[in-house]
């Protein structure tokens, strides 16, 4: 079920494409093969299309070390100006790409959420703004592995 | 039955800060049942959004990887006592849960 449903996805993305030329559509199937994606650089490859990432003003506030690996409370802040959204990524997990919040003028650029590791690896925060894509990593060490 | 969403909304420094706890199995479709040896099929929550007096002030796009019973908090700029907070997530399954709470002052 998992593989016609990635099929589908690949084949309607390979569809749109080529048929259209809306920015809007080509980003959310390129979001959708991003989470399904099951290596961090095609998940990021395909999460940033042509751009780029510099390294940018975000904090991640994370344990060094994650007893838990199925829960690990993580916060993000920007202070890059204009933060459109803010993306998780844990980079040793069988699913890489987390999640995005949409950050808006009417809410802080500030997320916490909690998120599964299967084992020690880096968490990446990139962060879109219209002058570019920011990036900041920070290592947790995982002593029990969620079920990822 | 669990309530499917804990949800707070309060008011500091004109700051409204959102905390919500989602009870959600956030099944990534890869871990097998350990009597049938049979995969669990993949069921997540794959959007959240979050509405101030019902207009959509938040929105965010989840893959598998957040944890079981996901824990969101963000912070809204402004807000007032008594206003009204409303959080809706929906999954890969097409379910959907809403709901809401009033801004209380911290």
């Amino acid at each position: 079920m998992e593989i016609t449903r990635r099929k589908a996805i690949k084949g309607a993305s390979l569809a749109a494409l080529a048929l259209s030329s809306s920015g809007l559509m080509k980003t959310a199937l390129a979001n959708a093969t991003a989470f399904d994606s099951t290596d961090y650089s095609e998940s990021l490859e395909l999460f940033l299309g042509d751009n780029e990432l510099s390294a940018g003003d975000i904090k991640i506030k994370a344990p060094e070390v994650a007893a838990n690996g199925a829960t690990v409370p993580i916060e993000i802040t920007s202070s890059i100006e204009d933060t459109q959204s803010i993306s998780i990524f844990v980079e040793n997990n069988p699913r890489p790409y987390i999640a995005t919040f949409h950050i808006n003028p009417r809410i802080e650029a500030t997320v916490s959420v909690r998120v599964k590791m299967r084992e020690t690896s880096n968490i990446v925060a990139i962060v879109k703004t219209d002058a570019g894509h920011f990036v900041a990593k920070q290592s947790v060490k995982v002593t029990a592995g969620g079920c990822v | 039955m669990a309530k499917k969403i804990k949800i707070r909304a309060s008011l500091k420094n004109d700051v409204t800060t959102v905390k919500a706890i989602m009870t959600h199995p956030m099944e990534t479709g890869s871990r097998k049942n350990k009597e049938s040896g049979e995969l669990i099929p993949a069921h997540y929550i794959q959007a959240v959004i979050v509405s101030l007096n019902g207009e959509q002030v938040f929105n965010a796009d989840w893959g598998t990887g957040v944890s079981k019973n996901p824990y969101l908090s963000i912070k809204i700029k402004g807000g007032a006592v008594g206003d009204n907070v409303a959080l809706t997530w929906k999954d890969n399954l097409g379910e959907s849960e809403t709901a809401e709470t009033k801004i209380k002052a911290k």
